[in-house]
């Protein structure tokens, strides 16, 4: 408190510095929402941070380039290194290669519509996008989407939570989620700032994105180089019951499928050719599926395809068993085979397809 | 419904409007008390009842010995409220721990029976609002104060909700006056309690959340230590000893603020334990509403220090014993007690044996005696937090480790740069509240430049917290 004997001045000071006090932080949260809703990529940094990376590399390069976006989760980010995949793909093409790794941990189909739309509102020139398939996340669990809860609904617009929620996230938990963080933001984003202004100091159980955005293009190494076999038992083990009920039910006509084959249309309306591909899996994990899955996923692919996919490829049993460190991820030893089977498997043929390359 | 919540916030701020605008004060009363089982019963509805079965019990006990016409009849009201109320909170605190107990103890002489383990939630904040009601029928018993004739006013008293679950312990003559006194709206109050609540949140949000994260790796229950190194067992007891107090401090803050804005005042409950040259002033500066209370209660009672050095000592070492015991129901809390205990009566015999040896009293007496009593008495508090924690085989096995001295291992889950600016932040702000520099300066800051300033803290405990809604460490008491 100021120093004034006088009660009635000190009565004064105390009323100007609580209206100071309530003003200022009006002032702060309005001054953020408005900011978030303005710039609603920015309630998201994990993804736009690479994002606008990828479109400043992209500005910087001739008009003769090819831009090609990875998306998926971490299976895609892990395993696909662009600085291996664009010599492999200029090579081939004769034409310079921009490729960038937009992948977010635990996104499926629902987060990946969200992702293409964002790059269109962005504005970014993408030729083509490659797009992950995860058949995992094509399951409802408790009339939810499997991914429910992965796009967590602080990091979406409004907007993006109507259509998460027409695709059957919960409408009231959502929203509710989504007003707790945008009337309170610097509660409600402190992750996002604290991962731009300081990100070691995060907790440890939240993903940093920094690191990634620019240095590796997006490409997060795996933890492991290498792992021996038991580890690699254990890891398969530790995800068995996680993830073995649910893949037993996956149905591609289902809320996940739709915005699947929407993520497409979207990307034929504004001239994007689209590579989809299922991701690569060791013997074992690929034998949860049941075979009725298996079916799905191969008449699913096709109707990708006549949606508008110009690739649409299952690449389950593509990559030796000892690349994987659980099942799904390969590890450090993995990742060149892993970018070089997607350059040469599915980034190649859409460009060669779509025209976007001379054959 | 935790202070620092949204729920919270809505809570008292719909409160906070309807008790400014009754222009009767005991309509507040009645408010403040409707409110205050609101927020317990938000927790569970047949605990709230509990407590106010057990206020209203000693509301009436306190009247019957008031009016008591022989010492005799006050005295047998006096045991009741005692019986009840401890009986009361043995059942539902320490049942378990007394089975156990006995278990350990006829297993030691060679007989084995079977104890069940009993399912009871326990009632949060029960040992503090126990010692209040406690304390009010003493104080009765001794005329200290007069017995509360109107109910909502007592019930009040025991119910009021910014102390209810964490403290301070008050008085019932520090907070009955209040309650019948009019409240007239005061600005500089508002200032006050606005402050308060600011600090406690960061305290809370920003340093206590942040420090658990180290903590845990070594205190849960379920963490293995083994794979720890030595150093990082270290930091993570300097990090719970940083946790405990701000999640403490911070809680007693936020409750002192909430009371202001209600026009109550609460008393202060920390004044910078950490900066207390010597064990004894550090336990008037740590929890002193409970501190005073076992020396009120217990240590006097017991004869204090009025009966020679050896019961003294004694009555020491029982009173923190179960100051302990308090804490927790577990064998590792009643060690923390018995430390504590040994440091007191230890710091006491060293006293005089340095008051006797005037060149050694100047020397602790001096700047440089003052700092390394700091250290010292810091360094001795930190090494007991490391049994305030519900395992005797944890606490073991975390002393182990520390003096193990050992480099192979793997460190603490988050980057410790936090941990070690966390650390010299909190230092450099004791030492410029303790020489006076932060008065001066406070004074004399412009009324907007305060008010900003707050409003800045406030934003930045939210975007230094590190997870959502984490129960206050002293809840579980």
């Amino acid at each position: 408190m100021s120093v004034h004997p006088h009660p009635r001045r000190r009565t004064r000071s105390a009323k100007r510095m609580v209206a100071t006090a309530v003003g200022t932080l009006v002032l702060l949260n309005v001054g953020l929402t408005t900011y978030l809703c303005t710039f609603t990529h920015w309630r998201d940094p994990m993804f736009a941070r690479p994002a606008l990376a990828f479109n400043a590399r992209l500005e910087q390069q001739p008009n003769e380039r090819v831009a090609i976006a990875f998306l998926g989760s971490s299976r895609t980010g892990g395993g696909i290194d662009p600085r291996l995949v664009e010599p492999l793909v200029t090579k081939h093409t004769g034409r310079p290669c921009v490729a960038h790794n937009l992948h977010v941990p635990g996104a499926g189909p629902i987060s990946l519509l969200f992702h293409v739309q964002r790059l269109i509102a962005l504005q970014v020139p993408v030729d083509a996008v490659i797009v992950e398939l995860s058949p995992l996340w094509y399951a409802m669990v408790d009339g939810r989407p499997y991914e429910y809860r992965n796009p967590a609904a602080d990091r979406l617009s409004w907007a993006e939570v109507q259509q998460a929620i027409q695709f059957g996230f919960p409408a009231e938990e959502y929203q509710r989620d989504w007003y707790q963080a945008t009337y309170n933001p610097w509660m409600g984003y402190r992750f996002q700032w604290l991962g731009n202004l300081k990100p070691s100091w995060l907790p440890p159980n939240v993903v940093r994105h920094e690191r990634f955005a620019t240095a590796t293009l997006g490409h997060r190494p795996p933890f492991f180089n290498e792992l021996s076999a038991e580890q690699k038992r254990d890891g398969l083990q530790r995800m068995r019951p996680i993830m073995y009920a649910p893949m037993q039910t996956v149905n591609f006509d289902d809320p996940p499928g739709q915005a699947m084959r929407k993520l497409v249309r979207t990307c034929r309306e504004h001239g994007i050719v689209v590579g989809v591909f299922v991701v690569p899996l060791s013997d074992e994990f690929r034998s949860w599926y049941p075979l009725s899955v298996n079916e799905r996923i191969r008449t699913f692919l096709e109707t990708l395809h006549t949606d508008g996919a110009t690739v649409s490829i299952d690449l389950r049993a593509s990559l030796d068993n000892t690349l994987f460190g659980d099942g799904h991820h390969v590890v450090g030893v993995g990742v060149p085979a892993y970018s070089t089977l997607l350059a040469e498997q599915v980034v190649l043929p859409v460009l060669r397809q779509s025209g976007k390359v001379a054959p | 419904m935790l202070f620092h919540t949204q729920l919270y916030l809505f809570f008292f701020l719909a409160v906070f409007v309807l008790y400014w605008a009754m222009p009767w004060q005991q309509w507040r009363v009645y408010l403040l008390l409707v409110a205050s089982f609101i927020f317990y019963a938000s927790w569970n509805e047949w605990l709230a009842l509990l407590v106010t079965g057990t206020a209203t019990l000693d509301y009436f006990l306190g009247l019957g010995i008031a009016a008591s016409r022989s010492r005799r009849q006050a005295r047998l009201l006096v045991a009741t409220s005692l019986v009840v109320n401890l009986g009361v909170l043995c059942y539902f605190k320490y049942v378990n721990f007394f089975l156990d107990s006995l278990k350990a103890t006829l297993a030691l002489v060679g007989v084995k029976i079977s104890v069940p383990v009993l399912e009871v939630i326990v009632p949060f904040g029960i040992s503090f609002y126990t010692f209040e009601a406690i304390s009010y029928t003493i104080d009765v018993y001794q005329g200290r104060v007069k017995a509360e004739r109107r109910l909502p006013n007592f019930l009040l008293f025991i119910l009021f909700f910014p102390h209810l679950v964490a403290g301070p312990i008050v008085r019932a003559r520090d907070f009955l006056r209040q309650a019948e006194r009019p409240k007239r709206w005061s600005w500089i109050r508002a200032q006050h309690g606005i402050q308060l609540i600011v600090l406690g949140l960061f305290k809370k949000l920003a340093i206590a959340d942040c420090m658990a994260i180290y903590s845990e790796r070594v205190f849960k229950p379920d963490q293995d230590i083994a794979s720890l190194h030595s150093g990082s067992v270290w930091m993570a007891v300097l990090a719970f000893s940083i946790q405990i107090y701000c999640d403490f401090s911070g809680y007693s803050d936020m409750a002192l603020g909430s009371a202001h804005l209600l026009g109550y005042k609460l008393t202060v409950n920390f004044r910078m334990p950490y900066f207390a040259p010597n064990i004894s002033l550090f336990w008037r500066r740590w929890h002193i509403s409970l501190s005073n209370w076992l020396r009120d209660y217990l240590f006097i009672p017991l004869g204090g220090s009025r009966h020679g050095e050896w019961r003294t000592c004694r009555n020491l070492m029982i009173t923190m014993m179960l100051g302990g015991l308090w804490h927790g129901a577990n064998a590792s809390f009643v060690v923390w007690g018995l430390l504590h205990g040994g440091l007191l009566v230890s710091h006491r015999l060293y006293r005089r044996g340095c008051d006797a040896i005037t060149p050694l009293k100047r020397v602790m007496d001096s700047l440089v005696g003052r700092f390394l009593g700091i250290v010292t008495t810091y360094f001795c508090v930190t090494l007991c937090w490391v049994f305030f924690q519900p395992s005797l085989a944890k606490a073991t096995a975390v002393f182990e480790r520390m003096f193990a001295f050992s480099k192979v291992g793997v460190g603490l889950p988050m980057d410790q740069n936090r941990l070690w600016w966390t650390t010299i932040l909190l230092i450099a702000a004791h030492a410029v509240v303790s020489v006076g520099i932060w008065k001066w300066v406070w004074q004399r800051l412009p009324a907007p430049v305060i008010g900003v300033l707050c409003a800045g803290v406030f934003v930045l405990a939210q975007v230094l917290s590190t997870d959502t809604a984490k129960a206050f460490v002293y809840f579980q008491f």
